[in-house]
């Protein structure tokens, strides 16, 4: 891969190089002539020249004539030539018929005026034309000329301007070495000897470069035109620290040099085998899955551990499509979330099946970013969990365990204390019966904590089943508002309005939610507080809000107060027991069930709590 | 004459309690402990409500249940389910058994479901 300024350059170096060594022998002659006089002025060029250039010649001929005779032909031959060469054809042939007719006055009219009445003879005729016809012919040998050189000259220009414009070095040397054209671009690739050295042409290559290069160019220069072949290698200069890419062409004249510097290059080619060999170790050191996948569901290239929790052979691989390895259930939420991938760019690690060969299911994390648009293709990072999900089953198992054990010596402890009750109201001992019965609410709380935690863990892990079935959403809370009557009755709940609706939904969950913003409301406003709950509906849900008088929650507390173990501190610094998961778990019911929840509320003023649940049907 | 409980769960302290609480409603009260305990016995006898906890060491409540209630011999017999998961009681409700009761339970609510079905 070799950078070049432009292709154009590129082409123009290849096809020009041989015409440049001729340029540069012509080049010399040519920049001692002047050829941009005539578009200045042509009046001048084509009519004062030849004409004034035709009088001098015929007067210094006149002049002289008595020290030196000569054929007057062969005089004005020399204006003509200077003519047609100052002001092309035209000024050839003005000069032409300005030296016909001046030699015919000079010789007939001023010097000789008894012959002016003379006819001329037919011989004197005949040399006239004769004259006429060289003087004709050298103009048009002139222009001929003339015009060759300007092209010759225009191109060698325009290749000047091109070589000045290129940021690449391009040095002609003549057979010795010698500089006969260099670029600027070359000082600053190569980088000379002496700074401000203006004169470089003529000089050789070591009174222009350092020593290094200057015997890098003999070494290769005479290889090169020893050889006469084409030469290019990559040369690190050691004096400028950089890469360059050094072309030698041999020429007639000498030898064609062209200097690249390919520093960025070869950094940005370390750069990138660097990045691969990082990549190649990612996917080879064999800790978690990598696949390349294409849209369509070919998997291009995958590593071991890939195959591995797969149970394919690396041969089987390019038969093999991803959507075919996922697991129908599975299947819809993998295809969405590798359509995310490809046109986000990337997708967060989502938990997925593969079928393996040998048919078992494996649990996997799948995740991903995009690495070409066409194809679409991806590199994939899958990790097997079956572990975790082991882990998780145990765990799981551990939890309802744990919560059954813990329920257990709470079942006959509360069955005592409430016999022991019994038992109390039989002897008529009101303290005792007014001990127990505050024990009974406390192994009530200790109950309901257990529930909670149980809770909590199945929603972390969307483990929280609902069975749905359609209920009277206002008889369910008339029953829950009737059970906490009995339990709260310092605290007096007012009902309002109806919803008139039937809602399809987990009827336990939700006499869960509405119970936890009940006792909520008891629990944060003063005993003897009235609450009051209103029910009503718009036309696709029921809606419930309580409202209580208690402390209220800041505008801080009100997003966070719906978050896992987020508990409101209250002003008075009193503390209200629990573990702050009710209102979590009551938003995770709501959400499951496609409603929302919400709260209106001022510190110190109380709180309303609200909730709205799609509805199924309407009753009356 | 005194309508017979049997009360199948592997804790001791449940039975103890359950077995005091319904004694003194007035009922005659069997406790076992297994499912083995169970088998015996209905060779021998059937109660009229049978008090039955799904979480049993070794076997589940709920399978025993439906082989009772698949049984003609058993199949009348009341069967009263209690457990610790509100959903399992849920689910078994809606199918085999007569009613459930959530541990920890309310005595009076115990008793109340118990006369209801005796």
């Amino acid at each position: 891969m070799r950078k070049r300024s432009s292709l154009a350059i590129f082409f123009i170096k290849a096809k020009l190089q041989a015409v440049f060594s001729r340029l540069v022998d012509y080049s010399k002659v040519i920049t001692l002539l002047n050829i941009d006089h005539r578009k200045t002025n042509r009046f001048k060029s084509y009519i004062i020249v030849p004409v004034m250039t035709v009088f001098i010649v015929g007067l210094l001929k006149y002049g002289l004539e008595l020290l030196v005779h000569q054929q007057r032909s062969f005089t004005y031959i020399w204006a003509i030539i200077f003519s047609a060469w100052y002001g092309g054809l035209w000024g050839g042939i003005v000069a032409t018929f300005s030296a016909a007719f001046l030699f015919d006055i000079f010789d007939f009219f001023f010097l000789k005026p008894y012959y002016t009445l003379v006819q001329r003879s037919l011989i004197q005729s005949l040399e006239t034309v004769i004259f006429l016809i060289i003087g004709i012919s050298i103009s048009l040998f002139i222009e001929v000329m003339y015009s060759a050189i300007r092209s010759e000259r225009k191109s060698t220009k325009l290749i000047q301007h091109i070589m000045e414009s290129i940021t690449d070095a391009f040095i002609i040397f003549d057979r010795q070495f010698r500089v006969a054209y260099i670029n600027s671009a070359a000082g600053k690739i190569i980088r000379y000897k002496n700074k401000n050295d203006s004169q470089l042409i003529g000089k050789t290559a070591s009174e222009i470069f350092s020593p290094e290069m200057a015997n890098y160019i003999y070494r290769r220069g005479r290889e090169v035109l020893k050889n006469k072949k084409h030469f290019e290698e990559e040369f690190f200069c050691t004096r400028t620290r950089r890469w360059l890419d050094i072309d030698f062409y041999p020429a007639t004249s000498g030898l064609t040099v062209y200097i690249c510097d390919i520093n960025e290059q070869k950094r940005n080619e370390e750069r990138l085998k660097k990045i691969e060999f990082q990549f190649k170790r990612l996917i080879d050191s064999n800790i978690i899955g990598v696949a390349i996948e294409e849209i369509s569901g070919k998997i291009v290239d995958a590593n071991d551990v890939f195959l591995k929790i797969i149970g394919y052979r690396r041969e089987e691989l390019l038969k093999l499509n991803w959507k075919k390895l996922t697991s129908p259930v599975y299947r819809q939420n993998d295809a969405e979330s590798m359509k995310t991938l490809f046109e986000k760019g990337e997708i967060f690690p989502y938990e997925k099946e593969y079928i393996r060969k040998d048919g078992r299911k494996i649990p996997v994390l799948k995740g991903g970013a995009s690495l070409e648009k066409n194809p679409p293709t991806a590199v994939v990072f899958i990790i097997d969990i079956s572990e975790q999900k082991k882990l998780e089953q145990r765990k799981d198992e551990f939890i309802s365990m744990a919560s059954h054990e813990l329920k257990t010596p709470l079942t006959s402890v509360k069955a005592f204390s409430q016999l022991l009750q019994r038992h109390a109201g039989d002897i008529k001992d009101r303290k005792a019966m007014d001990y127990l019965s505050r024990m009974d609410n406390q192994l009530d709380r200790l109950t309901k904590l257990i529930v909670d935690l149980l809770d909590v863990t199945k929603i972390q892990e969307g483990k929280l089943l609902f069975s749905k079935e359609t209920f009277d959403f206002d008889k369910l809370v008339e029953e829950i508002i009737g059970d906490i009557r009995i339990v709260s009755p310092n605290h007096k709940i007012i009902r309002t309005g109806a919803s008139r609706m039937n809602v399809s939904a987990d009827k336990f969950r939700i006499s869960q939610l509405i119970t936890n913003l009940l006792n909520n409301a008891i629990k944060y406003s003063h005993a003897g507080g009235k609450i009051r709950v209103v029910l009503s509906a718009n036309n696709h849900n029921v809606i419930l809000s309580v409202e209580d008088k208690g402390i209220g929650i800041s505008k801080d507390n009100q997003t966070e107060i719906f978050n896992k173990f987020y508990r409101v501190d209250s002003p008075s610094n009193r503390s209200y027991p629990g573990l702050g998961l009710g209102l979590y778990i009551s938003s995770e019911i709501i959400r499951r069930h496609h409603g929302k929840i919400w709260v209106n509320s001022q510190e110190g003023k109380g709180a309303i709590f609200s909730i709205s649940l799609p509805a199924t049907t309407r009753h009356e | 004459m005194n309508k017979t409980i049997w009360i199948v769960d592997d804790d001791n302290a449940i039975l103890e309690v359950t077995q005091i609480v319904l004694e003194e409603e007035g009922y005659k009260v069997v406790t076992i402990m297994s499912e083995e305990g169970l088998e015996k016995m209905l060779k021998t006898s059937r109660p009229d409500l049978l008090l039955l906890d799904i979480l049993l060491s070794g076997s589940d409540g709920r399978e025993i249940a439906r082989k009772l209630k698949k049984n003609k011999k058993t199949s009348g017999i009341p069967i009263v389910m209690m457990s610790a998961d509100i959903r399992i009681l849920e689910k078994c409700r809606q199918t085999i058994v007569d009613d459930c009761i959530r541990k920890p339970f309310d005595i009076y609510d115990l008793v109340g479901k118990i006369k209801n079905l005796t």
